[in-house]
């Protein structure tokens, strides 16, 4: 499964309508950069940690990754499980 | 002027007995907002905001900006009871993951932006009298501080574990046992039938003031004449005093205020929740107020109680039936008067008053002219 294709999906689901369309295109990318503030990055975890399983302990409620590699990093590092593919992500979450 | 441009409204009259709760009982609902509930991370109001948060209306109101945009959320009780976890499990049990985000400022200003820049963004929690409350704040703002658009959200969901259970301790709603023991329906100002189910509802509304209306060509559906909120003195802060104090108050403030001539008005949307009490307050105002050749209807009984959202809802709901021609009969009413009506009647011409209480002692009137 692509990951920059599922982060951009939890993206659009966790962001308001009106947010406009940067998507992330690298793991590089820093999330300021494409439009996400603080408050879509603590939906964006709470979607996350649903997906993967990782439990909303201090560890996570003080994970404040600055680039996508970073999500990506303590996902890996922490899940017990993952989504089979990113339609079954959206449908977990939708 | 302050006219009514755009506006959605979700109620239904559908209904499901909920009978693993304390107070089992109907309710007026969307089951499928709770889908997926128990996981925490689907607020049910936002959904029930969703029904009338209309992408392409947003898309349309983010376009066509004019002066200056207020955005009111108009959450009813769901400061206290929008924290739905309860010391038991029921189809209605939930846990948010993330508290700041239920019906609070954070969840409004989120909203707001999605209609464009805002000028002013706020919350309101004046219980089940929220949303016609808001009714005031629009016109202060338009009328006082130049705004040009003031978009109200009112949004509540009724059905949950808390709200079931105190409406159903306070015996305000009609709950399975009342209906078995007794027969009643709801209805309201029946001797007969009466009390309420409770109700999910979510409204929106956009008001916007003649140059928005001229600039952008609007059609408008209504005119918001004038809005007043009153209280009384009372020392029970759920209930209402018998005499309609409150209603009078109310009634009396918007018609001194906004300079309308009693007799003009023709048509009373009444707060109308059936039960004893507010049956005998809001008759005794509603007849005792110097309204003359008048009809009064009540959406309740159709609906369920809406709670926060019920004031501007049902007035919406009224001014829709109206545009269909028709000022509908109150539900399960078995008597026959001049003023309360037990079947639909066609609307005379003139102003609809519109009326709503909320526990805390508070009380709203609304005059609205449809267009």
């Amino acid at each position: 499964m692509n990951f920059i294709e599922l982060f951009n999906m939890v993206s659009d689901i966790a962001r308001p309508a009106h947010a406009g369309e940067a998507p992330a295109e690298s793991m590089d990318d820093k999330l300021a950069d494409i439009g996400i503030d603080s408050l879509d990055g603590l939906v964006m975890t709470m979607y996350f940690c649903e997906l993967y399983g990782i439990p909303e302990d201090n560890e996570t409620k003080d994970w404040h990754p600055a680039s996508v590699q970073e999500v990506f990093d303590y996902l890996m590092r922490r899940k017990t499980t993952e989504p089979a593919s990113v339609e079954e992500a959206r449908e977990a979450i939708k | 002027m302050i006219y009514l441009t755009h506006y959605r409204t979700a109620a239904t009259s559908h209904t499901d007995l909920l009978d693993d709760i304390v107070y089992p009982q109907r309710v007026h609902w969307f089951p499928e907002t709770y889908n997926k509930s128990k996981t925490g991370m689907f607020y049910i109001p936002h959904r029930l905001a969703e029904k009338v948060l209309d992408p392409e209306l947003t898309k349309t109101l983010r376009e066509e900006q004019f002066g200056k945009t207020a955005f009111i959320l108009a959450g009813g009780n769901a400061h206290f009871a929008g924290i739905n976890q309860r010391p038991y499990d029921s189809q209605l049990t939930y846990n948010y993951k993330f508290l700041p985000f239920t019906l609070t400022q954070v969840y409004a200003g989120r909203t707001a932006q999605s209609f464009g820049n805002m000028d002013m963004i706020t919350t309101d929690s004046s219980a089940c009298a929220s949303s016609l409350k808001v009714m005031m704040d629009v016109e202060v703002l338009m009328k006082h501080y130049g705004f040009d658009r003031v978009i109200v959200l009112t949004v509540e969901d009724g059905v949950s574990n808390a709200v079931l259970e105190f409406f159903g301790q306070a015996q305000a709603v009609l709950t399975a046992k009342d209906e078995g023991a007794t027969g009643k329906k709801p209805s309201a100002f029946d001797s007969k039938n009466g009390g309420f189910y409770v109700g999910q509802g979510a409204a929106l509304a956009v008001f916007e003031s003649e140059g928005a209306v001229k600039r952008f060509q609007r059609t408008p559906k209504a005119r918001l004449v004038t809005a007043y909120n009153a209280s009384e003195p009372s020392t029970n802060a759920i209930g209402q005093c018998e005499d309609g104090d409150g209603f009078k108050k109310a009634i009396d403030g918007v018609c001194f205020h906004g300079k309308v001539m009693r007799h003009d008005i023709k048509i009373v949307k009444t707060h109308g929740t059936g039960t004893e009490s507010n049956n005998k307050a809001e008759k005794a105002a509603v007849l005792g107020s110097g309204l003359q050749d008048f009809v009064a209807t009540s959406y309740k009984p159709k609906i369920g109680h809406t709670m926060g959202s019920s004031g501007l809802l049902e007035s919406l709901l009224l001014l829709e039936d109206i545009q269909k021609g028709f000022v509908p009969g109150i539900d399960n009413r078995t008597e026959s008067d001049s003023v309360f009506l037990s079947e639909p009647v066609k609307p005379q011409k003139g102003y609809i008053l519109s009326l709503a209480a909320g526990m805390g002692n508070i009380y709203s009137a609304a005059i609205f002219e449809g267009l």
